[in-house]
C-alpha cells in the first residue's frame, strides 16, 4: 500500500471523520430536502455557505496532516513529505470538483461554451477557500488565530450582499476566480512544500479536529502554548493558593471538609486565562439571538459550556474515598451552576439595557430588531446544569471539548424541537412558553427531576462502578 | 513471613471487563515488613489488582480488604495511610511542582517535611518547574515523592522506576529499604525491571492472565531452582539420570547441564555421589526464574 493510499483511507476509516460527516449532513438536511425552484432563488446565499464549507473542509483536512506529521515515526518516512501536497490536492480538487457539479444545475440555461467558464471559475472559488482553510490550519505565526476571521468577514459581508457580488462574478468575471485559485495554489504549494514543515510538527503535541475529545492531549497543548508564551502570565495568584490551603488546613485532618476544599482548588485554583474572550462569546451569542428573537436560548447555551474536569475520577490518590467524591462532585456541580446563572443572569441584564440603542437590521428585506433576554428564566441553567453533568458523569474519558459539543448541540436540537412541536400541535408560540415557564410549580418540578435523575446516577456510579480515568 | 493482622486481604477476588478476565480467583494477603514485587507480563492483571487495593475498582465476586476495610467502604481514615504511585502518572498540570507539593501535603496532617526537603535534594527536583512540562522521569520523581511524604503505613507503587535514569533508580531503591525499615509498613511494587525488583523484594508474586501463579517468599523461590552440570571424566553418562522435575536440559561431551526444581542440594549431592560423577550446582538466575514460571 503506497503512504498516499493510506492517508487517503483515513477518509472511511477514522471514526471522528463519520462525525465530521454526520455534521455536515446534519447541517445541510434543509438544503437537501428543498424544492430545486427554492434553492435556486436562495442560491446567492447558499453558495456563500458552501464556500464557508470547504474553508471548514480544508482547515479539517490540513488537521489530519498535522496529526500525522506530528508522529515522529513520520519524519524518518521516505516520502511522506511529499504525500501531504498531493493529498491535500486530491481531496480539495474531488470534493470542490463534486460540488461544481451543482453550478451545471443551476446554469443549465447557459450553453456549454458559456457554462464551462462559469463551472471552472465556481470550482475555482471553492478551491480557492478550501486551500485558504488549509493556509490557516499550517500555523505560521499568528495565522492560525487570524483564520477565524475568514467565516466572520463572509457572515458580515452578508449583510453587505457579498454573497451577491460572488455570483455576479463567477458569471462575468470568471477569470478573477480562477486567477485567485491560482495564486492560493502558489501559497499552499510554497507553504506545503517547505523543508522545515517535517521538523516544526516533529513530536509536537498536535490537537487536530479529531483529536479534541482527548483531554490529556489537549491538558499537554495547553502547556506547550505556556511554554511558549512565558510562565509569568500563567502563574496563580498567591492570594487564591494561600486562601484554599487556609481553608483546607481549618478542616478536620481526613475531614470531608478539606477534601472538598483542596477539589474547589484543583478546580478554580487555575489561572483563568481566555476568560475574557469566554464572555466576548457569549455576548456575541447574545446579539446573535437577540436578534434572531430566541434570545432566551442564551440560558441554554450557557448550560451546555460545562465541559469540566470533574473529581469524581482521578488515579492521583488523595485521601478521598467513594462518599468524598460524591459530596465534592455535587458540590463541584453547584460552583458551575451558580457561575454560570450569574454570567447568564448578568448578561440577560445587560440585554435589557442596550435593547434600546441596538440597531435595527434588514437582511433580504425584512426588518430585524433586538430582543433583550427575558431575566426570570435565570432558573434554566439550574436545572440544565445537572444534566449536562449526567454527560461528564457517563462519557468521563472524552470529558472534553467533544462532550461540549455534544451537548450543546443536543439542547439545541431539543429545545428547537420542542419548540416546533409545541407550536405546531398545541398551538403554543415561544413568546407564550417563554411567559408560561417561569410558574414556580413549574421551576420546582424541573428542579427536582433534573437532580433526581442527577443524583441518581452519581451514587450509581459511585457505589459500583470503577473510579479509574 | 510475619505473623501480624495482614494489611491487605484478598480473597477468591474476580473482575472481568466485558469479555477480557482481568482477575481470576486471587488471593493474596501482605503483612507488615513487607516488600512485594508483583511480576506479570503486560495484560497480567497486576494495575487492576493494585486499584482494587486501593477501592478504585470494586470485586464482581471475592473479597478485597485493605487496612480491614473492604474496598468499597475505604474513608479517609484508610485511604490516609496508603501512598501509590501509579503508571499514568495523573498529576495537576497546570500547577508548579512548590505548588502541586503544597497542595498535597495540606491533605495530610503527618507530612513529613524534613522527608521532603532531604527527597528534593536527592533527586534533584526542580521546584519551579511546571508539573505539565517535566520530562516522564521528572514527573516519575514527584509521583514518588507525593506518595511518600506523608508516611504511608501501605506503599503501592505500580512501575514506579520505568522512567527513572539509572542513578535516580538505584536511589529510589535505597530509598525503598530505607522505608521498609519501618517494620509497621508494607510495599508494593508492580514493574517489569527484574533487576530492580530483586535487589529489594521480600516476597515475590507473579501473576498470568489475572491468576496469581507464584505466591513465595523470595529466598524461597530462589532456592526452589537451580542449574547442575553433571560430568563423568572421560566416561558415558548413564541414560537415564535419576532426577525428577527436570525443566530442561543440555547433554555432549561428557556432560550435562539442566535446570531443577524443588529438589535439595543434599539429594542432588547424595544422587550424584551414587552416580560416582562430578557435580556442579549453580543458582538460576532470577530473570530465568520468572520465565520459567510464566511458562
Amino acid at each position: 500500500m503506497s503512504i498516499l493510499t493510506a492517508n487517503l483511507k483515513q477518509l472511511y476509516q477514522r471514526r471522528g471523520c463519520w462525525f465530521a460527516y454526520a455534521f455536515f449532513v446534519f447541517f445541510n438536511l434543509p438544503y437537501l430536502f428543498m424544492e430545486f425552484e427554492e434553492l435556486k432563488k436562495e442560491w446567492a446565499f447558499v453558495f456563500l455557505l458552501s464556500l464557508m464549507w470547504f474553508y471548514l473542509i480544508g482547515i479539517l483536512v490540513m488537521s489530519m496532516q498535522r496529526e500525522i506529521l506530528s508522529k515522529p515515526f513520520i519524519f524518518c518516512l521516505p516520502n511522506h513529505r511529499t504525500v501531504i501536497w498531493k493529498f491535500i490536492m486530491i481531496v480539495g480538487v474531488a470534493v470542490s470538483l463534486l460540488f461544481s457539479i451543482f453550478f451545471i444545475n443551476f446554469y443549465s440555461e447557459l450553453d456549454l461554451w458559456q457554462l464551462l467558464p462559469v463551472v471552472f471559475s465556481g470550482f475555482s472559488i471553492l478551491l480557492t477557500f478550501y486551500l485558504l482553510g488549509v493556509c490557516f490550519a499550517l500555523p505560521r505565526g499568528k495565522c492560525e488565530t487570524w483564520g477565524i476571521f475568514v467565516p466572520l468577514i463572509l457572515l458580515l459581508g452578508m449583510f453587505y450582499g457579498i454573497h451577491d457580488i460572488f455570483v455576479i462574478c463567477i458569471e462575468w468575471i470568471p477569470a478573477f476566480f480562477i486567477i485567485s485559485s491560482i495564486l492560493i495554489i502558489v501559497l499552499a504549494w510554497r507553504l506545503l512544500k517547505d523543508d522545515s514543515i517535517a521538523r516544526r510538527f516533529y513530536s509536537k503535541t498536535v490537537i487536530g479536529f479529531f483529536d479534541a475529545c482527548d483531554g490529556v492531549k489537549i491538558q499537554r497543548k495547553r502547556q506547550a502554548i505556556m511554554a511558549e508564551k512565558g510562565e509569568r502570565e500563567y502563574e496563580t495568584n498567591p492570594k487564591v493558593e494561600r486562601y484554599f490551603l487556609k481553608h483546607m488546613q481549618k478542616c478536620d485532618s481526613f475531614g470531608m471538609g478539606r477534601y472538598i476544599w483542596g477539589s474547589l482548588y484543583a478546580r478554580w485554583g487555575k489561572p483563568k486565562n481566555g476568560f475574557s474572550i469566554l464572555i466576548l462569546v457569549f455576548f456575541l451569542v447574545l446579539v446573535f439571538l437577540g436578534y434572531s428573537k430566541v434570545s432566551f436560548i442564551l440560558f441554554l447555551f450557557g448550560s451546555t459550556t460545562v465541559y469540566t474536569n470533574i473529581p469524581l475520577y482521578s488515579n492521583m490518590l488523595i485521601f478521598g474515598g467513594r462518599k468524598e467524591r460524591f459530596a465534592t462532585t455535587i458540590i463541584m456541580v453547584i460552583t458551575n451552576m451558580v457561575l454560570v446563572t450569574a454570567i447568564c443572569t448578568i448578561l440577560a441584564a445587560f440585554s435589557i439595557l442596550i435593547e434600546s440603542i441596538m440597531p435595527d437590521v434588514t437582511l433580504y428585506g425584512k426588518i430585524f430588531s433586538f430582543q433583550a433576554v427575558d431575566i426570570r428564566l435565570f432558573f434554566i441553567p439550574l436545572f440544565l446544569i445537572p444534566i449536562a453533568s449526567i454527560f461528564n458523569l457517563v462519557f468521563y474519558y472524552r470529558y472534553s471539548f467533544l462532550v461540549g459539543t455534544f451537548n450543546m448541540l443536543l439542547f439545541m436540537t431539543m429545545s428547537f424541537i420542542i419548540i416546533l412541536i409545541t407550536k405546531q400541535h398545541i398551538g403554543l408560540s415561544i413568546d407564550k412558553m417563554v411567559i408560561y415557564i417561569p410558574r414556580p410549580e413549574v421551576i420546582v418540578i424541573l428542579l427536582f427531576l433534573s437532580w433526581s435523575l442527577f443524583l441518581a446516577i452519581l451514587k450509581y456510579i459511585c457505589d459500583r462502578r470503577p473510579l479509574v480515568r | 513471613m510475619n505473623s501480624d493482622k495482614p494489611i491487605v486481604q484478598i480473597r477468591g477476588l474476580c473482575k472481568k471487563f466485558s469479555k477480557v478476565i482481568a482477575l481470576d480467583k486471587a488471593d493474596l494477603d501482605i503483612y507488615p515488613g513487607c516488600i512485594v514485587g508483583l511480576l506479570g507480563a503486560n495484560g497480567a492483571g497486576k494495575s487492576t489488582l493494585l486499584r482494587h487495593i486501593i477501592g478504585l475498582y470494586l470485586p464482581d465476586s471475592g473479597q478485597c480488604s485493605t487496612f480491614d476495610c473492604e474496598a468499597e467502604k475505604l474513608g479517609p481514615r484508610e485511604l490516609g495511610r496508603i501512598g501509590y504511585v501509579h503508571q499514568e502518572g495523573e498529576l495537576l498540570e497546570w500547577m508548579k511542582v512548590r505548588q502541586l507539593i503544597r497542595y498535597v501535603a495540606a491533605y495530610y496532617p503527618n507530612w513529613n517535611m524534613e522527608l521532603e526537603q532531604r527527597y528534593i535534594a536527592e533527586f534533584d527536583i526542580s521546584i519551579n518547574s511546571r508539573v505539565g512540562k517535566l520530562s516522564p522521569g521528572e514527573r516519575q520523581k514527584l509521583a514518588i515523592l507525593l506518595a511518600i511524604g506523608f508516611d504511608p503505613e501501605l506503599l503501592i507503587l505500580d512501575e514506579p522506576a520505568s522512567a527513572l535514569d539509572p542513578v535516580a533508580r538505584a536511589n529510589f531503591l535505597n530509598l525503598m529499604l530505607e522505608i521498609i525499615q519501618d517494620e509497621t509498613r508494607a510495599i508494593i511494587i508492580s514493574s517489569h525491571i527484574l533487576s530492580d525488583v530483586e535487589k529489594i523484594m521480600n516476597r515475590t508474586v507473579i501473576m498470568k492472565k489475572g491468576r496469581i501463579i507464584c505466591d513465595s517468599d523470595f529466598d524461597e523461590l530462589l532456592e526452589k531452582y537451580c542449574r547442575i552440570r553433571i560430568s563423568i571424566g572421560g566416561g558415558k553418562l548413564p541414560e537415564n539420570l535419576p532426577f525428577t522435575d527436570i525443566i530442561n536440559s543440555q547433554q555432549g561431551d561428557g556432560q550435562v547441564i539442566f535446570t531443577i526444581r524443588n529438589t535439595p542440594k543434599e539429594t542432588i549431592e547424595q544422587l550424584a555421589e551414587k552416580l560416582k560423577c562430578e557435580i556442579e550446582i549453580q543458582p538460576l538466575p532470577f530473570e530465568e526464574i520468572y520465565r520459567i514460571e510464566v511458562s
